[in-house]
């Protein structure tokens, strides 16, 4: 039975750019504002300007003035040696006017900013992004169908990150969720007139004489046409899936035909595996884009150590959609991502302030949790306090499964396999003293091996903050109540399962914050994971009045998924093993948020990590070239020396046979 | 009494600061010059006190800082071992001392304090406490030490020139906090933390805790006999005593081997050439290395009989240990794998960040720099 849904997409197959506008139509929109068409413009496969002059010459036909077209300049692009929008534009063949005589401007979109138009649970929440797209009346964006090593294929949610300068230290994939979530494009368009196919049709073209066009009310539909035309599924991107997971699969109905592309193919999947946990580091990931193909035409020279990397990749990659050619590519980038996982897990251990911190979405709407449940957390916690309270304190050694107590503050107890505990300390502080610098509700962010999050202070649906009587012991005490939501990522707990792969804790919680005269209190609960790194996270801090000073006490209930390679152990079954790893690892998790709390109070820092990567520092390779360039001249004159001394100034900067420019450094 | 410190930066100064503030003293810092101190203030142990800026080789600018004041404890000096800071050690420590204590005489300040150490009384090879009447011999001396012998000899000599009374104080090893900059004494603690070998040496020393030195100083200032020398220490500690009170204060294990003294210099000798790759202070160097196996055990009678009283070693290590668990000194794994035991926590007063910066934290502590600018030869 045909669907009864209202057209979202429609697929043209065989045709050519001719069928743009009768595509549009069928989908009923119309437009007659200021419009921006953000375009792919990388190298070396933009858009074709043919589909861009066709959509352009039909924006103005629909009354729309100006039209701009652009993206933004991002380090895929700086990487491969492009330094101008404009220039990009000019090499795909976008010159300001359509063969039909209409003008444009072509624009950097990055040039012009403003803060994010978005809600504070978005990852773009003090960011910024384009003005003008912002701005515009009709925002368009044009993709071209292309595979892709590491996301299977690219189409419009690619391109839309040009609405944005990059996000340092967030996934791309979240900030495209939440471009397409608060700053839409009206049209999506997929140019698969000519598809780039192949391991990674977007950096190696391979153009196949595909003639179809994808044209969308929305993006995530677009791609996911794409994705099928491609041969892949659409969730091989992390981009579409992580769009889908946040907003949802795409609603109406696509029309045309969905069948694979004539000689459409893909890198391995084994490949692309391997590509992905390599990329999962950025740096790498930016070597991995930069290295494979090219040099680009017009682009600046690469580095050196780049120009090696690039001539040892690449036909490695060529050979990547064969089933046995892609061994040497799978093997390759395997290999570095678990060189990768290797110091990943070191500095998980060992070296902490090495850890890139992360910027994330809040990963979920606080708007579905009705204002019971957040009122509602203490009750739900109550159970637990209970349970914690019989337990006592100091007990001897050589105690039952389950029930056992370190004599220094903590107390635990095993309930439906997740551990129930408490720890507390005594801080040698005066409680009003404290708590004027220690924000109870900023409390997740003051733990141990914090790596970042988000969190929003929820405005009171029922109008201005709650004051109640609280559970003091006078009964009088009043309170004031904050809801807020939460998302914070921790490093892998116990650290040391880094080391088997062992993944960020990432959990999404619903909180209230309370605040007496003599205790304030955070209660948290975990609604979700994102990276299914938890089953349970609940608990609560509370900081209490003592006679001279204040009392700090966490509680909590937590369950947390171990790695692949553990799935066979089960611990549970050797208590002797499983106590004093466990007690070990709260320990040292306690011991160090407390500290974190009394560096708060005294002003000192105390945050693990560094600043994630900023996209506009040079890449790696470059670095790297700097470094070999010191080690050369500390070992001595370069083979060349000899040439310069006879005052052949040529052989100064010439390329050698392997790529490397001989520099002369200062004496 | 107004009472003018030199080196409230430091740990000795600061505690001395601490201590005459807490006996109703006023108080005057004068510290060096430096364009990253802002405002003539000194925030030391909570307390703002009045900061007055002079180097110590400007007497013109010493005697100024100095006008009004009643009583000088001069406690700035260079503490570190290693031949790359011999010159430095030697300059600011006697000439500093030469120009502050003309300064005094020229402000008319009435009674003088000067910082120097033990180890101008010598140290033994048999187990035995030395005191005041006893000198440093023929034993191994690092520079340092010659350097404080020096500086006693010019600080007596000066005061005697220019009609000042001039008292020694002579801490023993001293431990605890603040500082904003590892001394040794505080680093043969974090040198236990940082050990993986858990290892101990043949000897022992004296360790006291700088707020009891701090006291110790203002008990000198009004009561010391001037032209006097007074030990200010605290107990007398075999190596291994005192490791061994770390490892329980830090909840580590050990201590387990002794290791000789050429292990000691060697790993001294590896130390130093790392820190000179790295540009950074060796955490142990062959000077203190050949001291290993010495006993530099000391009585501090004569300052008792003035009022002067220590708390004993264990306490002096908790508060060595409560310091180095808040300094980027300690590096996060290894603070991380420590069992701090209470007492450590309770040999601290947590300080309040001032309220109008609380949300604004600190910017990242300084690593310990270097007291003097490193001389590149
Ligand atoms: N720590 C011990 O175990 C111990 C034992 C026996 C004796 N002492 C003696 O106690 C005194 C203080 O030692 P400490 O442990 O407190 O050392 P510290 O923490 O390193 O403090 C040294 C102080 O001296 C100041 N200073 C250093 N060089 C200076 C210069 N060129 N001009 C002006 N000021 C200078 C420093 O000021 P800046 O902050 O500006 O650098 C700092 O305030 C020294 O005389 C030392 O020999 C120490």
């Amino acid at each position: 039975m045909p669907s009864r849904d209202p057209l979202a997409c429609v697929v043209v197959r065989g045709g050519d750019v001719a069928a743009l506008g009768p595509a549009i139509a069928r989908l009923g929109a119309s437009w007659d504002s200021q419009a921006v068409v953000l375009a792919r413009l990388s190298q070396p496969t933009p858009v074709s300007a043919p589909v861009v002059h066709a959509l352009v010459d039909l924006l103005h036909d629909a009354g729309c003035a100006p039209v701009s077209v652009g993206s933004t300049l991002h380090s895929y692009d700086r990487d491969r040696g492009h330094l101008s929008v404009t220039d990009l534009a000019r090499r795909a063949g976008l010159l300001g006017r359509t063969p039909r005589g209409r003008s444009y401007d072509v624009v950097d979109l990055g040039v012009e900013l403003l803060d994010a138009p978005v809600p504070e649970a978005s990852v773009l929440s003090g960011q910024q992004v384009s003005r003008l797209w912002a701005a515009a009346g009709v925002r368009v964006v044009v993709g071209r169908a292309v595979t892709d090593l590491v996301h299977g294929y690219a189409a419009c949610l690619a391109t839309l990150l040009g609405a944005a300068p990059e996000v340092a230290g967030a996934n791309p994939a979240d900030v495209a969720a939440d471009l397409l979530a608060h700053l839409p494009p009206a049209l999506a368009v997929v140019d698969a007139l000519s598809a780039s196919v192949g391991p990674d049709g977007g950096r190696l073209p391979q153009p196949i004489d595909s003639r179809a066009l994808v044209v969308a009310t929305d993006a995530l539909a677009a791609d996911s046409a794409c994705a099928a035309l491609l041969g892949v599924d659409r969730s091989a991107s992390l981009l579409v899936e992580r769009s889908l997971r946040a907003l949802g699969a795409p609603s109406g109905r696509t029309e045309g035909r969905l069948s694979t592309l004539e000689g459409a193919h893909s890198a391995h999947p084994l490949a692309r595996s391997a590509a992905r946990s390599l990329a999962a580091e950025p740096r790498l990931a930016r070597v991995l884009s930069a290295a494979t193909g090219g040099p680009d035409d017009g682009a600046q020279p690469a580095d050196p150590v780049l120009s090696t990397v690039r001539a040892l990749l690449t036909p490695l990659v060529v050979a990547a959609d064969d089933p046995a050619g892609h061994l040497p590519l799978t093997t390759v980038l395997g290999g570095v991502a678990s060189l990768r996982q290797g110091t990943v897990a070191w500095a998980t251990g060992a070296d902490k302030a090495t850890v890139d911190r992360r910027e994330v979405p809040l990963g979920f709407d606080p708007a579905a949790y009705p204002d019971a449940e957040f009122d509602g957390l203490p009750e739900f916690f109550a159970p637990f306090d209970e349970l914690l309270a019989g337990l006592p304190v100091g007990l001897p050694d050589g105690l039952p499964d389950g029930l056992s107590d370190t004599g220094d503050g903590m107390r635990w107890r095993l309930v439906d396999g997740a551990t129930v505990f408490e720890v507390s300390r005594h801080i040698r502080a005066d409680f009003d003293a404290f708590v004027a610098r220690v924000d109870v509700g900023a409390g997740i962010s003051l733990m141990a091996d914090y790596l970042g999050g988000r969190r929003v202070i929820l405005a009171d649906q029922s109008g201005g903050s709650t004051t109640t009587d609280g559970p003091g012991e006078s009964g009088k005490d009043a309170v004031t109540r904050t809801r807020q939501a939460e998302r914070n990522l921790y490093l892998p707990q116990p650290n040391y399962l880094a080391a088997w792969g062992g993944e960020p804790i990432d959990v999404c919680k619903i909180e209230l914050v309370e605040r007496g005269a003599d205790w304030h209190r955070l209660t948290w609960r975990t609604v979700s994971s994102p990276n299914g790194s938890a089953e349970f996270d609940d608990g609560s801090l509370t900081f209490t009045r003592t006679d001279s000073w204040t009392r700090a006490v966490v509680r909590g209930r937590q369950l947390f998924a171990l790695p692949t390679a553990w799935a066979g152990i089960d611990l549970a079954a050797l208590p002797e093993l499983r106590n004093p790893l466990l007690e070990e690892a709260y320990r040292r998790f306690f011991t160090t948020t407390f500290d974190n709390l009394e560096a708060c109070f005294e002003g000192r820092e105390f945050r693990i990590g560094r600043p994630p990567m900023d996209p506009t520092e040079p890449l790696l390779t470059q670095s790297l070239d700097l470094l070999l360039g010191a080690v050369t001249q500390g070992l001595g004159d370069p083979p060349e020396s000899a040439a310069r001394r006879s005052g052949d100034s040529a052989v100064d900067s010439a390329v050698d046979a392997h790529g490397f420019r001989h520099v002369r450094g200062a004496r | 009494m107004k009472i003018a410190v030199t080196g409230a930066t430091g740990m000795v100064g600061g505690q001395v600061v601490s201590a005459a503030l807490a006996a109703g003293h006023e108080v005057v810092a004068i510290a060096r010059p430096d364009p990253e101190r802002r405002g003539n203030t000194l925030r030391v142990g909570g307390h703002d006190v009045p900061r007055a800026a002079a180097a110590l080789t400007d007497t013109a600018s010493l005697t100024r800082a100095l006008r009004g004041c009643d009583g000088l404890i001069h406690c700035a000096a260079v503490y570190a071992f290693g031949a790359a800071r011999a010159a430095e050690v030697d300059q600011v420590n006697t000439d500093g001392t030469r120009a502050v204590i003309e300064a005094a005489a020229a402000a008319e300040v009435s009674r003088v304090v000067v910082t120097t150490s033990s180890v101008t009384c010598g140290s033994s090879l048999l187990p035995r406490a030395r005191s005041e009447d006893d000198h440093l011999g023929v034993e191994p001396a690092p520079a340092y030490y010659a350097s404080k012998v020096a500086q006693e000899e010019v600080a007596l000599e000066t005061g005697q020139r220019h009609g000042i009374p001039v008292v020694l104080a002579l801490p023993t090893v001293v431990l605890g906090g603040p500082f904003i900059r590892l001394a040794p004494s505080n680093a043969i603690v974090l040198r236990y933390l940082l050990d993986p070998t858990r290892s101990t040496f043949a000897g022992g020393c004296n360790v006291v805790d700088a707020r009891d030195v701090g006291a110790g100083h203002i008990a000198l200032l009004e009561h010391g006999s001037p032209g006097e020398r007074y030990l200010l220490g605290g107990e007398d500690l075999s190596w291994r005593m005192l490791h061994s009170l770390v490892a329980d204060l830090a909840g580590l294990p050990g201590p387990f081997a002794e290791m000789p003294a050429a292990s000691a210099w060697a790993l001294s000798a590896a130390a130093e050439w790392w820190a000179g790759l790295s540009d950074s202070t060796p955490l142990t160097t062959r000077e203190e290395a050949s001291t290993v196996g010495r006993f530099y055990w000391y009585t501090s009678a004569r300052a008792h009989d003035l009022g002067y009283a220590a708390r004993p070693a264990r306490a002096a290590v908790a508060a060595s240990l409560a310091w180095l668990a808040v300094s980027p000194d300690l590096p996060r794994w290894a603070r991380e794998g420590l069992r701090l035991h209470p007492e450590v926590r309770a040999a601290r007063d947590l300080v309040g960040a001032p309220l109008a910066a609380a949300d604004d934290l600190s910017p990242r502590p300084r690593r310990s720099p270097p007291a003097w600018p490193r001389r590149r030869r």
